[in-house]
């Protein structure tokens, strides 16, 4: 077997982009994309964002090959989208459980690993393997319509990584799921970040994406309006945040006169807080344990 | 775009390709089935309606057929001829190559609506139900006939006939001639060559039936000779070369 | 090359299975009644035991036909809409799956459950002709110990039309023809959406193609018809089969010998016909949009 080696450094890489449909009677094309350019490093967590209508999913189609564009190019890894190699090396989580609903969950596995050339006892590791990352070993038997949503995320899941796929593309990985399931997932996402892969996410949970993304891309009517890593786009400038820890409140006034003294006049000084899913986690997590 | 014209392509290629193959098939079909199915020939006018008829069943005339079968028996239970005309009509019509509908339309025709119509039709004059009573036998023949011409290579129809001409009509010379081409089929049964000289005696065509037993005699093998069955056909024969006091040369039994 | 052949079996096993699940075979519940029904029924109406299993025959068949051509027809049709539909196809697609090896397996998979049902069919209808076997010969012969000649070949009829080995033929010849059927809904199905849509077309097809042989005819004389009623007669001989080939059916039924090299023939051009019309959904599928 050629073992394939990655032509470029660049998981994605998108060039004048465009797509449009041709609308049924006769009403004239619709762009969806609009001259897109977009690159994606290897090993980075990127994330796609943007309102509904804003082009995402036509992205996404074309990212795995299952439309062509109109004008310009995209390709995985140095290989055209769409192509055999191309989508070799990409694993897909569709947004809503696009899975054959009358199996159960290791027979769906086996149907994907099957697809991916996968079979007899190197399947069955690779299964077993990957049931056990997602969590899902006692529910792998129920069928597939008896699944909640989170369960469905995480099967999905393991389909998409059943070939060790350099480069993942989840749509909205955690609507939908509790905040336990939405953790466990984004900890997969960090695992398979550290272990080198490239993950390309949409998802209108925002803070989510906050907290695991290296960059973003924003995209509206077809086009993209803002690029950048979080931090060059979400720092606030002209601003410094400190954090201290264990401050008396005899401290605490110290520095407020160190600052008034500097021209401060009006600093904010509060208690930060945690988030609140990590609060409802470690409550819930606690109670398990009792 | 360029995928969907390759396919229009292949498809309209293809398309004249296969003509030539179904023709051959159609022409074998034709020879094995004498003719009698397969797809209409050149007459449009008539033929037509009935290709399109049978195209309409969709390759389902077993179940039409069928369908036909139980519709004649009740009209035949109910003594309506003319409907059972139609529906023998409409049988042989989806099976031609089956003796079935050939034989059994003929029977009803010949037979039951033959005698039916003597005894029943009130309404006509003892001279009139004669003539329709003979009417409906010319009717049975007609259709043996036609069956015969679809399926020339079986035995039963020829043989039906033969009796048709026997017990409807007494013409025995007409019998004799049938029976004997009935015993010419592959499968013609045992006793049709006996019944064919029994027709001519019948007739009173001595000289004719002792040409016919002179024809077949020969033919016999050692052990059909000595049966039972042909024991009498050998008295026959006797009694034949007697009453024609035939020269000892012209005989073919000694003593 | 081998790896294309698993991908194809495994989305042909994955069919086959879904369609099982769906209880489709139930519909042979519904063959066994007819069957029942009509042997129950058909005592009343013939005087000798050999019409009635000739009639018999013809029903058990038909059924065989009828059943196998309404699920060929149906089950095909909503093979490709219903997995756009449910957008399961986006998750296999966007595997290093070609899309004509989708539309074989697809294809496949229906062909093994028509096998699958024919065969079911026709083993229920050999059992019910021997379990009234005994019956029938127990009509002539009214148990006596001794038979006449007629007796004796009136009973040798009876079983030669029931164990004839040349009914194999008739199976074979439905079978081919149900396979047909099912790739013009595929067919038509890489055209159109509308399952109605796909359901009227190929029964039409299916009509029409009927009559191909005498639109053959009349265009190949050319005598009767110029202008462009011959060019209408071409186009039809062209595009549709012919499928008067299968009233070979009928003969076989009569009891007349048909010899097993006109009935290969026959198989055969039904073979290279339906993967022709394969390569060419394959052909219409590749440029898809999905």
């Amino acid at each position: 077997m050629v073992h394939d080696v990655l032509k470029t450094d660049e998981a994605v890489f998108a060039e004048d982009l465009t797509k449009s449909f041709k609308l049924q009677w006769r009403r004239g094309r619709l762009m969806a994309l609009d001259g897109l350019n977009l690159q994606v490093k290897r090993g980075e967590v990127f994330g796609l964002l943007g309102p509904n209508g804003s082009g995402k999913s036509t992205t996404m189609k074309l990212l795995l090959g299952l439309i062509k564009p109109s004008r310009g190019r995209i390709e995985i890894f140095g290989h055209p989208a769409g192509t055999m190699e191309a989508r070799r090396k990409v694993g897909f989580l569709p947004e809503n459980p696009y899975f054959p609903s009358f199996l159960n969950g290791r027979e769906a596995l086996r149907y994907y690993g099957g697809l991916c050339n996968l079979r007899g006892s190197a399947l069955q590791d690779r299964i077993q393997e990957l049931l056990k990352l997602v969590d899902l070993e006692s529910g792998a038997l129920r069928p597939l319509k008896t699944y909640s949503k989170g369960m469905l995320q995480r099967i999905g899941l393991a389909q998409a990584l059943l070939h060790d796929p350099d480069l993942l593309f989840l749509d909205e990985p955690t609507a939908g799921v509790d905040p336990v399931g939405s953790r466990q997932i984004r900890d997969i996402i960090m695992g398979l970040k550290e272990r080198g892969k490239t993950v390309v996410f949409s998802s209108h949970l925002l803070e989510q994406v906050q907290e695991v993304s290296d960059r973003v891309a924003i995209l509206n009517l077809g086009q993209k309006i803002s690029e950048g890593t979080l931090a060059d786009l979400l720092t606030v400038p002209d601003q410094v945040e400190i954090r201290l820890k264990e401050v008396s409140p005899e401290q605490e006034a110290k520095v407020r006169e160190i600052l008034r003294a500097q021209g401060f006049a009006a600093p904010e000084i509060t208690r930060p807080q945690r988030s609140l899913e990590e609060f409802f986690i470690s409550v819930v997590n606690r109670s398990q344990k009792l | 775009m360029k995928f969907r014209l390759l396919a229009l392509g292949v498809l309209l290629v293809w398309g004249f390709i296969k003509m030539p193959w179904e023709s051959a098939l159609d022409a074998e079909q034709r020879k094995l089935t004498l003719g009698a199915t397969g797809q209409v020939t050149m007459e449009m006018r008539d033929k037509l309606g009935q290709g399109l008829t049978l195209a309409a069943l969709g390759g389902f005339r077993g179940l039409a057929a069928t369908a036909v079968w139980l519709l004649l028996h009740n009209a035949w239970e109910d003594g309506d001829w003319a409907w059972l005309r139609t529906y023998a009509e409409l049988g042989v019509l989806l099976q031609p190559r089956d003796t079935y509908f050939w034989e059994n339309a003929s029977w009803h025709l010949a037979y039951n609506a033959s005698i039916g119509m003597q005894n029943d039709a009130k309404d006509l004059t003892p001279d009139e139900r004669r003539k329709e009573s003979r009417r409906w036998v010319d009717e049975g023949i007609k259709m043996l006939q036609r069956g015969i011409q679809a399926n020339p290579e079986k035995g039963i129809l020829y043989e039906r006939l033969a009796e048709l001409y026997q017990q409807r009509l007494g013409d025995y010379r007409k019998a004799a001639h049938y029976y004997e081409l009935a015993a010419e089929c592959p499968d013609g049964a045992k006793y049709l060559p006996r019944f064919a000289g029994y027709m001519l005696l019948k007739a009173g065509d001595d000289q004719q039936a002792y040409e016919y037993w002179k024809k077949i005699w020969p033919k016999l093998s050692a052990q059909e000779r000595s049966s039972s069955q042909w024991g009498r056909v050998r008295q026959e024969i006797k009694k034949l070369e007697e009453k024609l006091n035939l020269p000892r040369q012209d005989r073919i039994l000694m003593n | 090359m081998s790896a294309s052949l698993l991908r194809i079996w495994t989305i042909a096993r994955n069919t086959l299975t879904e369609v099982l699940r769906q209880r489709v075979l139930n519909v042979i519940f519904l063959f066994g009644l007819i069957l029942l029904g009509g042997s129950t029924f058909f005592t009343q109406f013939s005087i000798k035991e050999q019409d009635e299993i000739k009639f018999l025959l013809n029903l058990g068949y038909a059924a065989i036909s009828l059943t196998g051509l309404l699920v060929a027809l149906m089950g095909t049709a909503q093979l490709i809409p219903a997995e756009i539909e449910r957008r399961t196809i986006y998750t296999v697609l966007s595997k290093a799956v070609r899309r004509f090896e989708f539309i074989a397996g697809k294809y496949f998979g229906l062909l093994a459950l028509l096998t699958l049902m024919v065969l079911v069919m026709s083993g229920l209808f050999y059992l019910l002709l021997l379990v009234k076997e005994p019956s029938w010969i127990y009509e002539i012969s009214h148990g006596a110990s001794t038979l006449t000649e007629r007796q004796m070949r009136e009973i040798q009829a009876v079983q030669q039309q029931i164990h004839d080995p040349h009914l194999i033929q008739v199976l074979l010849l439905i079978w081919a023809k149900l396979a047909l059927v099912a790739v013009i809904a595929l067919f038509f199905s890489t055209l159109a959406t509308s399952t109605i849509f796909i359901v009227a077309t190929t029964m039409l097809v299916y009509l029409v193609g009927h009559l191909q042989g005498t639109a053959r005819d009349f265009w190949m004389a050319s005598k009767t018809f110029t202008g462009w009623r011959a060019d209408a007669l071409g186009l039809l001989s062209t595009l549709v089969p012919d499928f008067g080939a299968f009233n070979i059916v009928d003969e076989i039924l009569g009891g007349n010998k048909v010899p097993w090299e006109y009935v290969s023939q026959t198989l055969l051009y039904t073979g290279i016909y339906s993967l022709v019309l394969l390569g060419i959904s394959a052909l219409i599928f590749e440029d898809r949009e999905l």
